[in-house]
């Protein structure tokens, strides 16, 4: 996955939409929104929507005592939520911080104290939580699956692609195949300097982000007109 | 097996537009996502996707109530239907009989697909007193366009669809990204950056889009005038402006020329805090790399100078030709359904109604088809008041209009205030019957708003909780017990009506889903072909894009552009800017609120628990606030306190505080409404001479920390 | 409560709070205890203390055991814990605490009914390295936590072992003052030098660790002057170090002193012990997720 710095303007869809696919509880959240503000020479507004980085030499899995996380050959981490004893070394071990232990705590309701809504109730035949184990994002391993199974492509076709990465308004999130040169992820990554959060933990984080200016003052005018001329009336 | 259905519909968690697919399985929603066969392309923002826990809240009305107590003593009496809607009827028509047509106000929140129904209801039974938050909100550059292309519609083209996206876009007091009230339009605009050349923002704050923006103006809030007279000072006098153009379509440039000689860019930089060097550049960049749009927010629109500041921006479109060209200002053709608001135009303002309307003697352009609204609070402080009955959809003006204090008080001295809403809020608690509404995904209904080239079919997911309605059949209804030559025996019957341009049925409307007139069925350059007047040219008095308004002229305003300070300013008031030295802007939105509304949500909640007051961190040092800290924002009005953020990306002299907020778990009848409303700081005393608007965005403060926190 | 926008402390310092607060204070006792038990194994081992043998085991089976269990979100797959000796010392751990469990109770029963066998001899060599290793896994399994800079020192394992070990020696002076079967003046004279040896490790590793990243940094000062500041200074310092060292001058110079302040003494270092646990566990925080300055 790639997320695109330029345009990402803290909406929190990304947000709202996993909770709906995943009928998350209320206290728990997969992905989540760092706010950056810095003020070094000019002020930079920032938003990094991060979600586990499904590394590729990643320390979840390592550390898990039972084996409950482990990386699938298409390399997303996946949580067997029956075989996870919720000894939180994961949570502790992630250097993202991007993992959650369910405690009862956090598997409140949408309104405490009322009934659940029937949303709720659906989710907990649909999508049920136990609470006691550890859950993250799984790039919405499901949905790939089922788009797969269709024969769809992942990060092409919406049914075959997470759904933060559908939902996002400023289409600041694209989802593909790293390991072909050819997808739109490795095109960004190679074009726009893609970087990996704290690549010194040496856990190669799937995950890329990419910044830089808005607008394309430096092209030369006939390259943006071949653009143009590309893109335009479709 | 479960009856597994996924309905088309459209989204209304803001103005709406975004195609919607809802999963429902045996009568209950198990998923919301974005309908990829739409314009919105399938995405959707968290207010949206949200509407799974607004549909099933337990606080949401369900029944008619009916007042048993003082006003605002919070005691209720469950009431029928018929009960409620014969009370309403019969008070009105009294009302009507009694003190005149005009002494019944309708009133709205901002444009939720009800428009067509206040408008349409309060003409048919003969009122044109409909506050709305339209002059504080869009209404001003609907009435301002319209003096250039007849009925007031000008989008930026993001769409290419004449071959060319804008080269140079402006984002004037905007974040269309996540503050529009039309999602649907972000979409747009997010993906036509990918095409833009150079961004200018003007915005007294830092944004995402500013950090990485060609050029970042932070600008003096409420000086938005001058920065656009003195850019056109510099392309007039440099002689960027579009030749062509100007001189076969405009009248009055040799006029505007004159004008703008008092607004240098040094002259400029010293009114809005800006250097005269990035002013100069701003409008070389806006005049060389054209086409251009310009997207202004509506905080402009929030400033008691808010006509001639549009003036300017529109006189700016003008000189760099940015009018109907692709990849510039343009002015959609509607779809085949035509203009949905015909369905209530087509009921025309008589003279009796229009003398009725409460601040059109002063506010000739903002009050001309509807009440200006802080004059009808004023009425009502002074016991003169000419609004007797109010009827309140939507939106909650106790909470929107400008010091809340009055409002508060001249809502006690109204004869009778109705109140439609989801939930039991301020307004809602001063109602002598509050009527449950029905959510979008519970109603039948069509959908249109800004951009205008396109309606959408709302289409009833599930059914709405215990007896609420919708809106539609709210005015149906009551429209038929006061005058029912002008309503319908059901609901479906009226939206049949109102797609009668169409040729299609609502039934055939509702499965098409969309009825849009995008691509090469819109036409550019309509000045330059019959669709406005034969032989080419503009809907005005001179068949001219008018630099110099005629209209404005024979209306007894200035027909040319001018800047005027706010009516508190360190300028204009430096006695008080002595005592409030900041100047305060009331425009923080956050992305995942809509107004007033969605406090209550608790997915949306969670992203940001209390209102936040963005603050400079020297600011905050200087005044003894650190982040986080609770902090005191104090006007001649009164005081608020907000959660301060120190933000290095606000301008030092100003503090930006968040809107339109109150806490919904807290008890009535204010919900917490005093603590952080900023508009318990805001004046109504001065306003647009056009429109009315009050400054909301630009007044003096000052800032100290709240010690005994919350 | 300064947070305001959800999720802003990452940018900012984060402590871990799993493994701490609330329910985790559970694994700080099961930390905690699993060094002192280790320790005070390896030193009845060393005074061939059948009582401290068999306190230790208690320590270990019942109290670290027990904490585990009951921090676990699903205590019933506990047994699932021990697939991954592999990769996760936290598997390697609990096979460590099981073995020694089973050892130690092996060995405790041949010294109890055949002492002097063969099989007394093997089990106390085989239980003594398991004792060794329930002491210094806790220190593996942080220390190889990449994302907090304050733990990741080898001094940690050692730290850890070296303070079980100094504990073992108190508890060792406990069971001799109640007539036990161990020597006192060795108890003390091992207690006083490990008090040494350990404030050494202590300074050294603060010092190693503050210099490890601004966040490590930021961890030592939360323990001098912040929020743990009260824990280091009294729990660690006051409590852990500076009671026991005059206790043990005193006791130095004057050749015998009561049993109440040898015994006070011994509190306070477990005091000291557990303190030390605390502020590692509470101070261990992550480096931010995105840098301020970009």
């Amino acid at each position: 996955m790639v997320v695109d710095l330029t345009v990402c303007s803290r909406c929190y869809a990304c947000v709202a939409a996993c909770r709906v696919e995943h009928f998350l509880p209320m206290g728990m959240s997969w992905p989540k929104l760092v706010a950056l503000e810095t003020n070094d020479d000019h002020p930079i507004v920032s938003t990094y929507s991060v979600r586990c980085n499904q590394c590729q030499d990643a320390p979840c899995v390592e550390v898990c005592p039972t084996g409950a996380t482990r990386q699938r050959p298409d390399g997303i981490i996946v949580i067997d939520q029956d075989k996870c004893v919720g000894c939180r070394y994961c949570v502790v071990a992630c250097p993202y911080q991007n993992r959650t232990f369910l405690s009862k705590d956090k598997d409140r309701g949408f309104f405490p104290g009322k009934i659940h809504t029937d949303f709720e109730k659906a989710g907990k035949e649909l999508y049920p939580h136990q609470v006691g184990t550890t859950e993250k994002c799984n790039f919405c391993a499901e949905r790939i699956d089922a788009g797969l199974a269709k024969g769809l492509k992942p990060g092409i076709d919406r049914e075959a692609t997470p759904a933060c990465v559908n939902t996002c308004p400023a289409r600041a999130l694209t989802f593909g195949d790293l390991d072909d040169p050819d997808s739109e992820v490795s095109r960004l990554i190679r074009e726009r300097k893609g970087f990996q959060l704290h690549p010194e933990y040496g856990t190669d984080p799937s995950i890329y982000f990419i910044d830089g200016k808005i607008g394309c003052s430096d092209k030369p005018a006939d390259d943006i007109k071949a653009e143009k001329a590309g893109v335009a009336g479709k | 097996m479960p009856e597994q259905k996924i309905v088309k519909t459209t989204c209304k968690g803001c103005h709406g537009g975004c195609g919607v697919l809802v999963t429902v399985v045996d009568g209950t929603i198990t998923h919301i996502e974005g309908n990829p066969d739409t314009p919105t392309k399938g995405t959707m923002c968290s207010k949206g996707l949200s509407s799974i826990q607004h549909i099933n809240h337990p606080d949401r009305l369900k029944y008619p109530l009916k007042r048993t107590g003082k006003r605002g003593e919070g005691k209720w009496q469950r009431i029928s239907w018929d009960e409620a809607l014969d009370t309403i009827a019969a008070r009105m028509k009294e009302s009507q009989e009694k003190y005149g047509k005009s002494s019944v106000a309708v009133s709205q929140g901002t444009g939720r697909g009800y428009n067509e129904y206040t408008h349409r209801f309060a003409r048919s039974i003969g009122t044109a007193n409909i506050i709305t938050p339209g002059y504080v909100c869009h209404s001003p550059r609907l009435g301002l366009y319209g003096l250039v292309t007849g009925y007031g519609r000008l989008y930026c083209d993001y769409h290419g669809w004449g071959g060319e996206f804008p080269k140079t876009q402006i984002s004037w007091a905007k974040q269309l990204e996540i503050s529009s009230a039309d999602s649907e339009m972000a979409v747009w605009f997010l993906n036509s950056l990918r095409h833009v050349k150079n961004l200018i923002v003007i915005d007294p704050r830092e944004t995402t889009l500013s950090s990485r923006a060609t050029l970042w103006l932070q600008i003096r809030p409420g000086t938005d005038a001058a920065l656009a007279l003195a850019m056109i000072n510099v392309i007039i006098n440099e002689g960027l402006w579009d030749r062509d153009f100007v001189a076969n379509w405009t009248y009055g440039f040799d006029r505007l020329k004159e004008r703008v000689q008092e607004y240098t860019p040094e002259r400029a930089a010293e009114i809005t805090w800006l250097k005269a060097e990035d002013i100069i550049k701003a409008a070389r960049l806006f005049a060389i790399d054209t086409p251009g749009c310009i997207q202004f927010g509506s905080s402009l629109e929030r400033q008691a100078n808010c006509g001639q500041t549009l003036r300017a921006v529109i006189c700016l479109l003008g000189v760099t030709g940015n009018i109907e060209r692709p990849g510039s200002m343009m002015s959609w053709i509607p779809p085949a359904s035509g203009l949905r608001e015909e369905f209530f135009t087509e009921i025309p303002i008589t003279d009796e109604m229009r003398k009725g309307i409460v601040g059109s003697e002063t506010y000739r352009m903002g009050a001309a088809r509807t009440a200006h609204s802080d004059t009808v609070i004023k009425q009502l402080l002074e016991g003169n008041s000419v609004v007797k009955v109010w009827f309140s959809v939507g939106g909650q003006q106790i909470i929107h209009l400008a010091n809340t204090k009055e409002v508060m008080r001249a809502l006690m001295n109204l004869e009778s205030l109705f109140h439609v809403d989801q939930f039991m809020g301020p307004m809602a608690e001063h109602a002598d019957i509050v009527l449950p509404a029905a959510h979008f995904l519970e109603i039948d209904d069509i959908y249109d708003m800004h951009p205008r080239f396109m309606v959408e079919a709302i289409n009833k997911v599930v059914d709405p909780p215990g007896e609420a309605w919708p809106d539609n059949k709210i005015f149906n209804e009551l429209g038929k017990r006061l005058v029912p030559q002008y309503w319908f025996d059901n609901v479906e019957i009226m939206l049949d009506y109102q797609l009668k341009k169409s040729g299609l049925t609502w039934k055939e409307f509702s499965a098409k889903g969309v009825l849009a007139r995008m691509g090469k069925e819109q036409t550019y350059y309509k000045y330059k072909t019959d669709y406005w007047r034969k032989g080419g040219g503009f809907p005005t008095p001179t068949g001219k894009f008018e630099f110099f308004s005629t209209v404005l002229e024979n209306l007894g305003y200035d027909a040319l552009p001018y800047f005027q300070e706010p009516g508190e300013s360190p300028v204009s008031t430096p006695e008080l800017a002595k005592e409030y030295p900041l100047v305060l802007s009331t425009g923080y939105r956050q992305p995942f609120y809509f107004l007033s509304q969605y406090r209550n949500i608790p997915w949306l909640r969670s992203f940001q628990k209390d209102p936040v007051v963005q603050i400079h961190p020297e600011t905050g040092k200087k005044y003894g606030i650190e982040d986080g800290d609770w902090a005191w924002i104090e006007t001649p009005r009164g005081r608020i306190k907000q959660k301060t953020r120190l933000f290095p990306g606000i301008h030092p002299g100003v503090v930006m505080a968040t809107a339109n907020c109150f806490y919904p778990e807290e008890p009535g009848p204010l919900h917490g409404m005093l603590k952080s409303n900023p508009n318990v700081l805001t004046s109504n005393d001065h306003c647009d001479p056009m429109y009315g608007s009050p400054d909301l965005t630009a007044l003096l403060c000052k800032v100290y920390k709240a010690e005994d926190g919350k | 409560m300064k947070t305001m926008q959800a999720h802003e402390w990452m940018i900012n310092y984060t402590r871990q709070t799993e493994w701490i607060d609330r329910r985790g204070i559970f694994l700080w006792i099961a930390f905690y205890t699993g060094g002192l038990g280790g320790g005070l194994y390896l030193v009845s081992l060393f005074f061939n203390s059948l009582w401290g043998m068999f306190l230790s085991w208690l320590i270990i089976a019942v109290i670290k055991g027990g904490a585990h269990f009951i921090y676990l979100g699903r205590p019933l797959r506990f047994w699932r814990m021990v697939t991954r000796p592999g990769s996760s010392w936290l598997s390697r751990g609990i096979i460590f605490v099981l073995s020694f469990v089973v050892l130690a109770g092996a060995q405790m029963a041949f010294t109890y009914w055949m002492p002097g066998t063969a099989g007394e001899i093997i089990f106390k060599v085989l239980a003594g390295i398991a004792a060794l290793a329930v002491s210094v896994y806790t220190g593996f399994i942080l220390n190889t936590v990449k994302g907090v800079p304050f733990w990741n020192s080898s001094l940690l394992p050692l730290l850890f072992v070296s303070y079980g070990v100094m504990s073992g020696f108190g508890l060792a002076i406990v069971i001799a003052l109640s007539g036990g079967d161990v020597n006192l003046a060795t108890s003390e004279t091992w207690s006083r030098w490990l008090l040494i040896f350990n404030t050494l490790l202590v300074v050294i590793y603060l010092l190693a660790a503050a210099n490890r990243e601004a966040t490590g940094k930021q961890s030592v000062m939360e323990q001098m002057r912040g929020h743990l500041a009260p824990v280091f200074w009294a729990g660690i310092v006051a409590l852990g170090i500076v009671v026991p060292a005059v206790l043990a001058v005193f006791s130095y110079i004057v050749g015998e002193i009561a049993t109440a302040l040898l015994v006070t003494g011994v509190a306070c270092e477990i005091i000291g012990g557990l303190s030390l646990r605390y502020c590692i566990l509470k101070a261990g925080a992550y480096k931010p997720l995105v840098a301020r300055t970009s």
